[in-house]
């Protein structure tokens, strides 16, 4: 009811009304793992929020961090806009800065605009293209944004007709000289979405405002979502209004170094541990979709965040960080794995853990019984440690890949193609798919013939690494360290004679390709439980983030109980007969089978075949349903056989949802006429006709009013 | 304050303004606005005079004219402590001057009554001064149909007869604008000849003291004047041609101006003085290059004067790349959507079942064979971009994509059919949404309104050719091969 009388107020521009699921159909939502705790999807709802708010504080912080420099730089250059102007120009001109933000959001407006709020040298005002239709609404816009900010309220006192009109520009002038302050204020107008504006009113407002520059100090930023490539201003813009400004542009990091920088920090760096670590194959999306579709952050930040929701279904992630279980303390979480609830749970644990013990098949079973859920939680602390301990090893490895690889290719020691150099998100794109092999040998075999003082070199780089290592994995370190300043002493100073630095860099060469091929390796080896904190080749939910719309509306017509009741589907591989499906996919069958034009008529006749074979094998149903109710009906299990057939087949429930068919529909069936059968039928046709026109599938034709032209061809079935 | 180039036009203005015409009409397409500078000196310096200075463009509602020309006249200027009021007599009634055009020229007779009441001695001076409005940027009256007759006669409707003169200044001439049905009289019209190259050169030259005197620094010193002479007459012989604006030219000026003055005295002997006239010679001709590509940049400000000076230049290639590659693809659909006819589709893109795979080799098909006696057909990229819906847009897309693009994403299996995966592609959310974004950013160009819901919404495109070129470069796509009429 709310939402009907929210949908009557002109003013609310948007109104949800959510679907809401006959009560039938709720107890399907939830699709149930077997081997689940039973409050076990939210907790691993939570343990999810817990992950990834972790990941996106980090992920938010270093692009923060990117942002940052264009963000101070803008500011100054506001601030200086009325400084230093270059002498001899023919007129005074507007400045007007161009922040380029090809990703679309405005984040970095956003931040420029708050650190100018918070400077008291400048006053900020923001532009809208809705608001700002005509010269007019973009001035007045403009003035009583500056005015408003300020607390004085002379300018009501007289009546607004006797007094200058609040869009002229005379306003601000008079306004702005009674701000008796000692230092000039700036006053800066933010241009959001600068693409959208009406190039004409903005030529206007750019003239009237340059018109009155140096006395109103006036700076313009405008927000731009087109890359600077695309020179929108000078593509856009008379040069008429062009000369009036002094245009200076910026763009905000954005593209591929950004992407790797929120990469390499997030999931490559030695001083954060996520709680989830990114497979080859939701990375491998998020670089193509990157590169193809939409190059911004905010893409790459919900392409991560499905790929955490997707690994939180496994029931086992819910120890992801702990054995708590949800609860407060380990004895707690050892009685809730104790109720038989839990059992399902607790014996896929087992079989997980045991797995691949190396026992004999007698022993392994007696092991089996000897287990305790105390002991569990052990073994489940040691594996959790063991990934960690081989993520943050595979991590300092991995950076010392790439530290030797920009050392050689500094020192020539490797070449690459000149024309597709490696990035670091190749790199990790090969490490990830298991595919560094070729690499690591190739820079084993450069590093062999390095010299004695490139390796010196070397060695001084990887041992300031080693040292610079967090304290937290410094243990990890400790003995790498040693060695490097081991052979670091055994390299002989003076200009080598007696091969012993080819045989120290032999041995350096040999020393790194061991640990690289020990932790670069496939991180499924480190533990036995690995799938709780890697995503590994999950097949990532491409169609959840861009799914293609006409594939989806097909397979939605075709295969409608897919869609309406998944989990039947998911059981059985049953194909429905067309009169089980809803009366809109019947339609669309026949459509498919039709030639380029469709005759209603003709349309309408087989849409009848159709619904009268559904009509008799409905009645044939329910007078079997019927019939078995009434011999069951002492042993009183009506409940549960109701529920198993009603799964068996869904069109009758679903039709009577879509429909509102009336419950004892059967009952009348007999007694009902021919006549109000036929305008049943003629009711349902039209809808589903309408709908199939609503979608775009039916194309009406002026020439012949029957018929109506197919839009569609060529589905694969 | 006398301006080159301007001696006769300020006589004959001054002439004029002895008894001025109620309606004057003064046309200047080169340069406007020195042309309003000069007149904003004349009458600033007429004695006896008092005048209006309105901007068509800033005045954009009569009420906005109103204001400005009754406070300008009355020599007015609103406070903020007033709480911004206008001008107006002290025993007016309560209805304002600028809420109609009876008023406004009730305001006007107010303006000189008001004198008269006030001052005595001031009074007699007040009431024999003449009156001039001027409205600069007149053709943009035009938007206000309603105010363009009353305002040129003005002097008749408001009864203020020959103490009142209306003077236009504009770019286009009288006739072009003109209110139809000859409701306006015939204007008393002044065309303002364009500066001559010795004119702009004398104007640049009297402008350097100025410069001098309002930014002392190393560049600008008076002792400098001989050698800005010369500088200025190269800069003028060689860019003349292009532009007669003199504030133009000074903009190129000013930007190379440093540059010059700099290595001048980098070569002159003695460190105050200037250098000899061969090496002055000299370094003119060095510079003769960079005034050219100076020009060619700063003219359509590609760079600003500014940034010149540094040393910068807006580096356009730097992150061309900076667009997604579903982008990319779009926009050179729809530069071949726009560019070639829709019949030739079919022929460009078009395969058979037995030719998928390998590449056909395509030939561009050349402009009509044209019969004799027939009107040559103009070429696609003089006439601009053909508009086109989203389903043509959305297939040539597809057929570039299937041609073009290496998917990392394995196909999946269930896919058989050839293009049934570049099917799926062009028809996801991603690429519709792609277009919508495209669209906001104004690299293609929607015709159709946003609201309309009936039929496919169709598209133009708007990147230039170059652009295309480059985009295809940086795709593999052979542009060229898939234009219809090559250039």
């Amino acid at each position: 009811m709310g939402s009907s009388s929210k949908s009557e107020d002109i003013n609310q521009k948007v109104v949800c009304i959510p679907f809401i699921e006959p009560e039938s159909a709720i107890e399907q939502q939830v699709i149930r793992d077997d081997t689940d705790l039973p409050d076990g999807v939210e907790l691993r709802l939570r343990a999810y929020q817990t992950a990834w708010s972790k990941c996106l504080a980090r992920i938010q912080s270093i692009v923060h961090h990117l942002k940052d420099p264009v963000v101070s730089d803008v500011v100054r250059r506001v601030e200086g806009a009325y400084e230093d102007i270059l002498p001899g120009l023919p007129q005074p001109e507007l400045p007007v800065i161009c922040i380029s933000e090809p990703t679309g959001d405005s984040s970095t407006l956003n931040l420029i605009v708050e650190e100018l709020t918070r400077n008291d040298r400048t006053l900020v005002t923001r532009l809208y293209p809705a608001t700002c239709n005509n010269a007019m609404s973009a001035m007045k816009a403009l003035i009583s944004g500056f005015i408003n900010q300020s607390d004085d309220e002379v300018g009501t006192k007289h009546k607004a007709s006797a007094s200058l009109a609040n869009y002229d520009i005379q306003t601000l002038l008079a306004w702005y000289d009674a701000l008796n302050d000692t230092q000039r204020l700036e006053l800066v107008v933010v241009f959001q979405g600068f693409e959208q504006f009406d190039p004409l009113v903005v030529q206007d407002v750019c003239y009237i405002c340059s018109l009155n520059v140096p006395r109103l100090p006036l700076v313009f930023l405008l927000g731009l979502s087109s890359p600077p490539s695309a020179r929108f201003l000078s593509h856009t813009y008379p040069r008429a209004t062009l000369c009036l400004l002094r245009v200076s542009n910026v763009t905000v990091p954005h593209g591929l170094p950004a992407l790797e920088d929120v990469i390499l920090k997030t999931f490559f760096d030695l001083d954060f541990q996520p709680d989830i670590d990114i497979g080859s194959s939701a990375f491998t999306f998020l670089v193509d979709y990157f590169m193809r579709h939409n190059s911004g952050i905010d893409a790459a930040l919900t392409i991560l965040q499905l790929a955490y929701m997707k690994h939180f279904e496994d029931p086992l992630t819910i120890l992801v960080n702990d054995n708590l279980l949800g609860t407060s303390s380990l004895s707690e979480a050892m009685e809730k794995l104790r109720q038989p609830q839990s059992f399902p749970f607790l014996d896929s644990l087992f079989a997980r853990v045991h797995a691949q013990s190396e026992q004999a098949g007698a022993e392994h079973i007696d092991l089996w019984h000897q287990e305790t859920i105390d002991s569990l939680f052990r073994s489940l602390d040691k594996e959790r440690s063991a990934f960690r301990d081989h993520t943050r090893q595979s991590r300092i490895w991995f950076k010392i890949l790439t530290l030797a690889r920009a050392f050689l290719l500094k020192e020539n020691a490797i070449k690459e193609a000149p024309d597709k150099p490696r990035s670091s998100i190749d790199l990790i794109s090969s490490y990830l798919d298991g595919e560094l092999e070729g690499e690591v040998q190739a820079l084993a075999k450069a590093i062999k013939k390095l010299g004695s003082y490139q390796l010196r070199a070397l060695l001084d780089d990887l041992h300031d690494f080693f040292s610079e290592v967090p304290a937290s994995s410094q243990r990890l370190v400790n003995h790498p360290r040693n060695h490097c300043t081991s052979l670091l002493t055994s390299l002989p100073d003076e200009e080598d004679v007696t091969g012993v630095s080819v045989q120290i860099a032999e041995s350096v060469s040999t020393w790194l390709l061991q640990h690289w091929s020990d932790y670069l390796g496939n991180p499924e080896t480190s533990s036995k439980l690995w799938d709780i904190w890697y995503t590994a080749s999950t097949p990532f939910p491409a169609d959840l983030l861009n799914p293609s719309t006409r594939s989806s509306l097909f397979s939605g017509l075709l295969q409608p109980w897919a869609y309406l009741s998944p989990a039947d589907v998911q059981n059985e591989a049953t194909r429905y007969a067309t009169w089980q499906l809803p009366d809109t996919s019947i339609l669309f069958c026949r459509y498919l089978d039709s030639g380029k034009m469709i005759n209603v008529y003709d349309w309408f006749e087989s849409f009848v075949l159709v619904l009268d074979t559904q009509r008799d094998r409905l009645r044939e149903r329910k007078k079997q349903e019927t019939m078995a109710a009434a011999n069951a009906k002492p042993l009183k299990k009506g409940t549960s056989s109701k529920r198993s057939r009603s799964s068996a087949s869904p069109t009758k429930k679903g039709d009577k949802a879509a429909r509102g068919a009336p419950d004892d529909e059967d009952n009348v069936w007999d007694e009902q006429d021919d006549e109000n059968w036929k305008l049943e039928i003629q009711a349902r046709f039209i809808r589903a006709l309408h709908e199939l026109d609503y979608l775009g599938f039916v194309k009406h034709t002026g020439r012949k009013a029957d018929h109506v032209l197919r839009t569609v061809f060529d589905v694969a079935d | 304050m006398d301006t080159p180039g301007y001696h006769e036009f300020a006589d004959n203005i001054k002439t004029l303004l002895t008894s001025p015409p109620p309606f004057l009409y003064i046309r200047d397409s080169n340069t406007p606005r020195i042309t309003s500078y000069v007149l904003n000196s004349i009458l600033a310096s007429g004695e006896n005079l008092r005048y209006a200075h309105v901007d068509a463009i800033a005045c954009f509602t009569p009420r906005l004219i109103f204001d400005g020309v009754l406070n300008a006249l009355a020599r007015w200027s609103p406070r903020w402590s007033d709480g911004c009021a206008n001008w107006s007599k002290e025993d007016a009634s309560d209805e304002a001057y600028n809420t109609s055009l009876g008023s406004f020229m009730r305001g006007l007779r107010d303006i000189r009554s008001d004198a008269t009441s006030t001052g005595k001695g001031k009074a007699k001076a007040i009431e024999d001064a003449q009156m001039v409005i001027l409205i600069e940027n007149a053709d943009r009256l035009t938007a206000m149909p309603n105010l363009m007759v009353p305002l040129t006669r003005l002097a008749e409707l408001s009864q203020l007869d020959t103490s009142l003169s209306v003077i236009f200044l504009s770019r286009v001439r009288w006739e072009d604008i003109r209110p139809p049905l000859g409701a306006s009289p015939d204007p008393f019209v002044v065309d303002v000849q364009p500066l001559t190259k010795d004119d702009a050169t004398q104007f640049l030259e009297a402008n350097y003291l100025r410069i001098c005197a309002e930014n002392p620094c190393d560049a600008y010193d008076p002792s400098f004047l001989p050698l800005y002479k010369q500088f200025v007459s190269a800069v003028v012989s060689i860019n003349f041609p292009f532009t007669h604006d003199p504030n133009e030219l000074a903009y190129v000026i000013a930007a190379q101006w440093p540059h010059f003055i700099g290595a001048a005295l980098r070569e002159a002997s003695d460190e105050d003085a200037l250098p000899d006239e061969p090496t002055r010679m000299r370094l003119l001709r060095s510079f003769t290059a960079s005034m050219t590509t100076a020009f060619e940049s700063l003219y359509p400000r590609e760079t600003h004067a500014a940034d010149w000076v540094e040393g910068l230049s807006t580096d356009t290639n730097a992150s061309s790349s900076s667009l997604p590659r579903m982008h990319k693809y779009i926009l050179l659909a729809s530069y071949i959507a726009s560019s070639n006819p829709p019949k030739t589709d079919l022929r460009m893109f078009g395969r058979g079942l037995d030719e998928r795979g390998k590449k056909k080799k395509r030939k561009g098909g050349g402009g009509a064979r044209q019969g004799a006696g027939k009107v040559a057909k103009v070429p696609q990229r003089l006439i601009g971009p053909s508009s086109f819906p989203l389903d043509r847009l959305v297939a040539i897309l597809g057929a570039l994509v299937e041609e073009n693009e290496e998917y990392r994403v394995e196909v999946h299996e269930g896919m058989s059919i050839p293009g049934e995966w570049t099917d799926m592609e062009v028809s996801r959310v991603g690429v519709l949404g792609t277009i919508s974004e495209l669209t906001r950013m104004r690299l293609l160009q929607r015709t159709t309104a946003v609201d309309k819901l009936d039929g496919p919404p169709v598209l133009k495109c708007a990147i230039s050719y170059e652009t295309a070129l480059e985009y295809a470069r940086e795709l593999g796509v052979p542009l060229v091969d898939l234009l219809w009429e090559t250039a």
